[in-house]
């Protein structure tokens, strides 16, 4: 019996090692990324001017990929983050400029930001109903949801950018809180909240159960579709979030702002090891692959490398990422089994 | 034994990382021969088949076909040889007509790059003529019943002149006149000179069907013979490596009260009205042939489909529950048919299949998933069911197929229910673990739960349920004791529906 | 009758129909025939990688690199002929895009079965990849000036009609269009290849266990695509008598619309040419048509987003529907 216990102890062990190896590679690529771009930018990267610029870039992005991979998890896509996080800051911005005059700066700052969440709820819960619903897959479904919340922004604001909020609406994208960047602050509650929600919360383990099958989920009683909803609502928020950092730093909005950053998103979800068939994955992955993306992107703007010379890094990423990951499972996946089925062997 | 040998492995050995899955397989399959092999799960039985096929190379070993020695074969070789494998999905494509899943493979084969429509149909027909069978040749594969398309994976093989012909638990799927009517088409290709080898555990199809038995246990070949050598207690003796020995379920003691009760329930097009009660103690067994309605009546009793009329009344008191959920809540649970895809998330761990039910009794005060009671729990179940694995927190599919249902068991008593519906609860199943499943179900019922049985197994629901309903069409036609109650008079009932309905 | 009313093309048709009698009813000029012309013209480089790109979606798998390949193709292609000065006849650049086109989609097809990836998300990194590369490389300012024979090309008629005081036209171009349909109804109806794509589609496994080369099946789809890309590319090029390395990104959602419109289904296995023709009329019909009943650009891509996602409802949820359905067992049903 004791010889069993020490056992199964050094199993949860090897499990452990064997589930998390993926955070292991990505934390060992984040701090390889980190290295690199500090030797080849002579030290300029590890700059405070530097760390503080990269500390209000990524959040926005990283929030988006949230938003992504948590319909992942779902076993779906979510493609119009940008979509939402666009229109809710066009009409965040068309809100405040609109209420300003007649009740003062900051009721109309706070009335534009709760617009900005309420436009990400409805497009989410749009988004969910189409999937749920209709039977849409979402990949589809959020690919067209996407024409129609860009089509809506660039109909309300004929194409233009908008400006004219107060330079106090910068307070989020551009303001520090005890010294830490607006944006790093918001991201870092967002992070906080989802690792709880999706770790801890039952809608969590919904969200795990329902995305490795649907029908299994279905006979153990867990409403699908209200997972649906629910992630989708929340992918969009998270997506309106974004939306109020990128036009409170711009201190404007533009429909069609951002449109490489779906991809982006993608990368780092996948490279966070989020599994696009749905049921694995964690936000911690992704806080890693955002930081490795943000330090890569960042050192290539040192380098003054062109943005498009930048968009095929992306997609190289995007690719080598999950190449890299077939190798990874394969062997994570070998010895997993070979662990399993020896210490079942040894069990009977 | 005058007949040549149609492959003849000799000394097979095969293993995967480390683990033995096959040790020094001799086995020898003659020209028109109908062999069985026979095994419990992870036996090694689809490893030989994937060597014979081409998919697995096998470490060690020859095989020798037509006289020629091969070290391992490639899936092309093996059906330019005649080696046909009608495997348990049956590999056909739901979204093509008959005609194309029977002739298209062959025509392939004769290096044809353009499709023919009228030869394909013409060598389709002939395919279906030759197992005297009619099937309507544009009909949509996902339209068609399982036997059907069973059928049609054994024309194309045909076609592709099988000479030898494995199929692999090819009666799982099939009620029991349709395994009848495939057992007569596999009797007829055997005196046309093909050869089969049958893979099953299922004792009566085995005895029914096969002169020659091979057994396999955990990648050895255990015993081999003519089936006249084999009575049953010795069959299951070489499967298990023990004796198992079936005492009829006799119920200690049932309540007064009707624990749970259905009132003329129906669905539209589906069922109707479907009355009866469960005592607490007793073990019901609901039967009847694949397409009777009984899966749709147990998806019923759970809310998976919803009732259109009718009353379910638990204790006394009317479920009124919309939800999956709520009658989970109040207290029934349903262990699944398909447990691969209905009762269990494959990739994720035995703990959190255990909870996934009732996940919100597994918090904490701040409503926060308790990880440490969810283990403890799960520990505990895996311990009283004896499901054989060293943690509770290894993905369910390195579970074996007993121990896999096990664990579906387990999440549904996790849910501490009064009533558990069990939906062909063994099938697929090695004998071993199907014995801990009865015994745990008798102690459970011994407690005082109220049990359903559905299952179109006949011995297993005479011996142990102590009342039966059998189901057609539908409805509900016969209520039987099975104190006394021999299984060819439970089969004959059932059989009789389908006569029935044949002269209507 | 019953069969023709189960078939996913028959309702298209009808919805088809039905739009263009509004539209025609808001605005006569809908019906004439300098309209017809127009909107064939219009349809041609949607058409051609719509085609393509079904078979990909019948085998299970959504390309959406072939904007950039197409861009790939036809840019480079350009760029090379300029600085050539080359003067010969237009098949050596059309071969050539043809050419580029093919090598791109091999390369896409070789990623998704070599390492078993996904087939959207692979394209959607290639499809950056190729893009981002071509711009770094090659710049991206665009060829004003196409080669004689592109130019000549394009300029040909090979319709000419007016109605009242609008001229149509339409291009050789169109002929590539026809060509690519006959060739994907071919592959897809009387080809082993093509019935192989339809089994990959149904079930990859029995695919794989009835000897058909799925991978090599699958590496041809993406190939395909790759090509007819370039081919849509270097006729787009030369429709527009100019070649903006900007131009057809982003149209990938139409093509997918198109395809999923006409009836293939999202998840493989069903899909036809007919069906596939009806929704590149249907969303040409749309696009186009949209100023017509006085809907001005600024709403444009709202409202086409609407009419997409309002016909890729109806497709779907017909589908969800079906699949739903429970075959009847009640006795007064009962099968002999």
């Amino acid at each position: 019996m004791a010889n069993n216990t020490e056992q199964k102890k050094r199993v949860n062990f090897l499990k452990g090692f064997t589930e998390d190896a993926s955070l292991m590679r990505l934390f060992f690529i984040m701090v390889v990324a980190f290295i690199l771009m500090t030797i080849i930018t002579k030290g300029k990267f590890v700059t405070g001017a530097n760390i503080s610029s990269m500390a209000t870039q990524f959040p926005e992005i990283g929030i988006l990929a949230i938003a992504v991979s948590i319909t992942m998890l779902l076993g779906g896509i979510n493609l119009s983050v940008v979509g939402i996080a666009n229109l809710s800051g066009v009409f965040c911005c068309l809100t405040i400029i609109k209420l300003e005059p007649s009740i003062g700066t900051w009721p109309a700052i706070f009335i534009g930001l709760m617009v900005a969440l309420v436009c990400g709820l409805v497009c989410g819960f749009l988004n969910g109903l189409l999937i749920a619903y209709i039977g849409i897959p979402a990949m589809l479904a959020t690919l067209g949801s996407q024409e129609i919340f860009m089509g809506l922004g660039i109909g309300v604001t004929e194409g233009a950018a908008v400006f004219g909020t107060p330079d106090a609406f910068t307070f989020v994208g551009a303001g520090k809180f005890l010294g830490i960047p607006g944006p790093l602050v918001v991201f870092m509650i967002v992070v906080v909240i989802f690792t709880i929600l999706l770790q801890k919360k039952k809608y969590g383990m919904e969200l795990y159960l329902s995305g490795t099958s649907p029908k299994a989920a279905r006979f153990s009683g867990i409403k699908n579709q209200k997972v649906i909803i629910m992630t989708h609502v929340l992918s969009g928020v998270l997506s309106s979030v974004a939306g109020i950092i990128i036009a409170s730093r711009a201190n404007s909005a533009k429909a069609s702002y951002g449109s490489s950053y779906v991809l982006q998103c993608l990368i780092v979800a996948i490279l966070g090891g989020i599994n696009p068939n749905g049921g694995f994955g964690k936000v911690s992955g992704v806080v890693m692959a955002i930081l490795t993306l943000q330090f890569l992107s960042s050192g290539f703007n040192m380098l003054r490398v062109d943005s498009y010379f930048k968009t095929f890094i992306w997609g190289a990423l995007l690719v080598g990422a999950m190449i890299l990951n077939y190798y990874g499972d394969r062997i994570s996946e070998n010895r997993k089994r070979r662990n399993a089925e020896k210490a079942i062997e040894k069990e009977s | 034994m005058a007949n040549k040998s149609v492959i003849k492995l000799t000394g097979i050995s095969k293993s995967f990382a480390g683990v033995k899955a096959l040790q020094d397989i001799d086995l020898d399959i003659r020209e028109g021969e109908v062999r069985c092999l026979a095994g419990g799960n992870g036996c090694g039985k689809s490893t030989v088949i994937k060597i014979i096929s081409g998919f697995y190379k096998p470490d060690k070993g020859t095989i020798e076909i037509n006289g020629k020695q091969y070290s391992h074969l490639n899936p092309q070789q093996a059906i330019d040889l005649g080696i046909q494998v009608i495997y348990q999905d049956f590999s056909v494509f739901p979204n093509l007509t008959v005609a194309e899943n029977i002739a298209l493979s062959a025509e392939r084969l004769d290096g044809k790059k353009f499709v023919n429509w009228k030869r394909v149909r013409e060598r389709a027909q002939e395919a279906l003529d030759m197992i005297n069978v009619n099937l309507d040749l544009d009909a949509i594969l996902s339209e068609l019943p399982v036997a059907s398309k069973q059928l049609v994976a054994i024309c194309r093989s045909l076609l592709q002149n099988a000479r030898l012909l494995i199929l692999d638990e090819p009666t799982t799927a099939l009620t029991k006149n349709e395994v009848k009517s495939l057992f007569k088409v596999i009797k007829d290709l055997q005196a046309k000179g093909i050869s089969i080898l049958f893979v099953s555990h299922k004792i009566e199809e085995v005895y029914e069907l096969a002169k020659e038995l091979t057994i396999f246990r955990n990648g050895k070949k255990v015993i081999e013979g003519s089936l006249q050598e084999f009575d049953r207690k010795k069959f299951v003796y070489y499967m298990t490596g023990r004796e198992i020995e079936t005492v009829k379920f006799k119920p200690e003691h049932i309540g007064e009260q009707p624990l749970f009760e259905v009132q003329n329930i129906g669905i539209k097009d589906l069922f109707k009205d479907v009355s009866f009660q469960l005592y607490p103690g007793e073990i019901l067994g609901i039967t009847g042939l694949l397409g009777s309605g009984r899966s749709e009546l147990a998806k019923a009793l759970l809310n998976l489909e919803r009732i259109t009329e009718g009353k379910i009344i638990l204790e006394g008191k009317e479920l009124t529950a919309t939800s999956v959920k709520g009658m989970i809540d109040a207290g029934i649970a349903y262990v699944p048919e398909d447990r691969l895809t209905e009762g269990l998330f494959m990739p994720q761990t035995i703990s959190r299949n255990m909870i996934a039910a009732v996940i919100e009794r597994n918090l904490n005060k701040l409503t926060l998933i308790d990880d440490a009671g969810v283990r403890e729990r799960s520990e505990k179940w895996v311990e009283e069911l004896k499901v054989k694995t060293p943690s509770t927190e290894l993905p369910v599919q390195a579970l074996s197929g007993g121990n896999q249902q096990k664990v579906v068991i387990a999440k549904w008593l996790a849910t501490n229910p009064k009533v558990l519906i069990l939906n062909s609860p063994t099938v697929g199943i090695d004998v071993g673990a199907k014995a801990d499943i009865y015994d745990y179900t008798r102690m459970l019922a011994g407690r005082g739960m109220g049990i359903i049985i559905i299952s179109d197994d006949i011995p297993e629901v005479v011996d142990n349920c102590n009342r039966v309903l059998v189901m057609k069409k539908g409805r509900i036609t016969d209520e039987l004791s099975t104190d006394g109650l021999e299984e060819d008079t439970l089969s004959d009932i059932l059989i009789d529906a389908n006569k029935e309905a044949a002269t209507k | 009758m019953k069969k023709l009313l189960k078939r996913n093309e028959f309702y298209v048709a009808v919805t088809l129909v039905v739009m263009c009698l509004i539209i025609g009813l808001m605005n006569p000029v809908f019906f004439t025939l300098a309209n017809v012309v127009s909107l064939m013209k219009n349809g041609i480089i949607m058409g051609i990688m719509s085609f393509a790109l079904m078979l990909g979606i019948i085998a299970g798998g959504i390309d959406v690199s072939f904007p950039a390949i197409a861009v790939c193709a036809m840019y480079l292609t350009s760029k090379l002929m300029e600085s050539l000065e080359y003067s010969g006849p237009v098949i050596v650049p059309i071969l050539m895009a043809v050419a580029i086109g093919t090598v791109l989609g091999l390369l896409n097809g070789i990623i998704i079965t070599k390492f078993e990836l996904p087939a959207f998300i692979v394209t959607l990194g290639t499809s950056s990849l190729f893009y981002g590369l071509l711009i770094t490389l090659a710049g991206s300012k665009p060829v004003n000036r196409l080669c004689p024979s592109m130019e000549a090309f394009g300029k040909a008629q090979m319709i000419r009609v007016t109605s009242g005081s609008t001229t149509a036209t339409c291009t050789y171009t169109f002929l590539f269009l026809v060509a690519i349909l006959v060739i994907v109804h071919i592959i897809l109806k009387y080809t082993m290849l093509g019935r192989g794509i339809y089994a990959i589609g149904g079930d990859r496994v029995s695919a794989e266990r009835a000897g058909f080369n799925v991978k090599g099946i699958t590496i041809f789809v993406y190939t395909f695509i790759g090509m007819a890309a370039g081919l849509g590319g270097i006729c787009h090029a030369m429709q527009a008598r100019m070649c903006i390395p900007t131009d057809l990104m982003g149209s990938e959602m139409m093509c997918i619309a198109v395809v999923v419109l006409g009836g293939t289904s999202i998840s493989g296995g069903k899909g036809t040419v007919v069906g596939t023709l009806l929704g590149l009329m249907l969303i040409t019909v749309a696009q186009n048509s949209l100023i017509l009943i006085g809907i001005t650009s600024i709403w444009q891509q709202l409202v086409s987003g609407l009419i997409i996602l309002a016909g890729v409802s109806l497709s779907a949820y017909k589908e969800l529907k079906n699949s739903r359905k429970i075959p009847k067992i009640l006795d007064d049903e009962m099968e002999v």
